[in-house]
């Protein structure tokens, strides 16, 4: 009499189910992972640019038009992460530099730094949203007259290409957007996440 | 020489010692392959990095979003009545900094965007140069605008809510707030119609249990299987106890008979 061994019966239970398992468990696997197969080509349909008649006026960094009057106009702006910030106004960011000094006023950025850091000129259109009792104004080295905010010298970036962008923020640990203060503005994207949702 | 089972304290007689021991190494056995099949689960709680069609078309909208609504903040600085003004620069100034990072994440992640708004936002460009300054600009200003950031709005909020991408989450948060913020300076200027706003799309029937457990059939399948294992394990364990229990009694009382016993 052949006796088939007592183990056998559920290991063969056992075995099936893994094999089941197994197989489930990978199909699983390929279906969800198929979602991420063609990723980056949907909704990149470009409008025909003959089609619309519109000139988009967009808001230009310094580097466009160094002469634009709004670009010596200071203007306060609260923006949504941010808060606070002082900016031209075309909506560009303004920054001080730690290394100049605020009392007396004066400017240690000169020469190739000054290119890269355009001065803010004095001109005539009324600032906004700022207290005119902080705004001032000197004469640099190169006979440029540059605004003052509570005595800081101010700049424009070049490397800013948008309304409000602040990528200048942190450069050289020195440069940084000054609020309508007169502070500088150390927080960053990632900080005002934290603070706005965090613990 | 010694093994577990006489450790244990079953004292019959065995064939062998690799015979004895034969019951814990099939326990042991079952058990690992149990957990072995557990570990896998663990898996499905790990990242992902790869972007999905969603999260392109999120970047697309906010990109568009920007490239339409600054030049309507522009119009609405010079055409806008005051408060207009205020809010029209302060959504230019938003929108610069979310194009920023728009365009940052798109070469992160290998996503590329549009460089123009699409048709329909020109067609709404056209329409703000159109309208004279004042009342009748501020109308087609707020009531375009606060349409189209309820749309975005609905598609960040499934974003933020479902992607599987880290960067993409942190995005629409970001996006979220600020497109919120919008919505509520369009409507502080008192010219939004919410009646021409399109009604939400919310589902106020109940779905079957199924789908709201998110349970397809492979899953079914699986929680079968492992229910299937596990208990197939166990009947197996309790069965080789009972078995080891019965051969121990059986070949007690022959010990009893030769050298005497106390139970």
């Amino acid at each position: 009499m052949i006796r088939i061994p007592r183990p056998v019966v559920p290991a063969a239970v056992c075995l099936t189910a893994l094999a089941l398992l197994t197989a489930c468990t990978a199909g699983a696997a390929t279906t969800s992972g198929g979602g991420y197969a063609a990723g980056g080509a949907a909704g990149m349909q470009m409008p025909g640019m003959q089609q619309g008649q519109v000139v988009l006026p967009m808001p230009q960094g310094i580097t466009a038009d160094p002469n634009n009057p709004a670009k010596s106009q200071l203007r306060g702006a609260k923006t949504f992460d941010l808060g606070l910030l002082l900016v031209d106004g075309t909506g560009y960011t303004i920054y001080r530099y730690d290394r100049d000094t605020p009392n007396p006023s004066r400017s240690n950025c000169t020469g190739a730094c000054a290119t890269k850091w355009v001065p803010v000129k004095a001109g005539n259109l009324p600032p906004i949203d700022v207290d005119q009792s902080l705004i001032g104004q000197i004469t640099r080295d190169d006979g440029i007259q540059q605004l003052t905010l509570a005595g800081w010298p101010l700049y424009h970036f070049t490397g800013d290409t948008e309304p409000a962008d602040t990528s200048g923020q942190g450069l050289d640990q020195a440069w940084y957007p000054i609020a309508p203060d007169g502070k500088k503005i150390t927080l960053t994207q990632d900080e005002w996440r934290q603070n706005a949702f965090g613990l | 020489m010694r093994s577990v089972s006489d450790l244990a304290g079953f004292d019959f007689e065995p064939p062998s010692a690799l015979e004895r021991s034969r019951p814990l190494v099939r326990i042991l056995f079952v058990v690992a392959l149990v957990l072995a099949l557990l570990a896998p689960g663990s898996a499905s709680l790990a990242q992902t990095n790869a972007i999905s069609d969603t999260d392109a078309i999120l970047l697309t909208k906010v990109r568009q979003a920007g490239l339409w609504e600054m030049p309507s903040g522009m119009m609405a600085m010079e055409k806008g009545s005051p408060i207009v003004q205020k809010v029209g620069f302060a959504i230019m100034m938003d929108h610069g900094r979310l194009d920023v990072a728009t365009r940052a994440l798109s070469q992160k992640l290998n996503s590329p965007v549009p460089d123009q708004p699409s048709e329909e936002q020109r067609g709404w460009l056209a329409e703000q140069m159109a309208a004279s300054p004042g009342p009748e600009f501020d109308r087609v200003f707020a009531n375009r605008l606060r349409a189209a950031h309820g749309s975005v709005f609905a598609v960040l909020a499934q974003l933020r809510a479902g992607t599987r991408n880290d960067d993409v989450r942190a995005f629409a948060t970001v996006g979220n707030q600020a497109v919120m913020r919008h919505m509520t300076m369009l409507e502080s200027t008192g010219m939004v119609d919410y009646t021409a706003l399109p009604a939400p799309a919310v589902s106020t029937t109940a779905a079957p249990t199924g789908i709201q457990l998110g349970l397809d059939t492979s899953q079914i399948a699986v929680v079968g299987a492992l229910f299937l294992l596990v208990g197939g394990g166990l009947f197996y364990v309790l069965r080789q106890i009972k078995s080891n229990r019965g051969r121990a009694r059986a070949s007690r009382p022959a010990t009893a008979r030769t050298g005497g016993s106390h139970g």
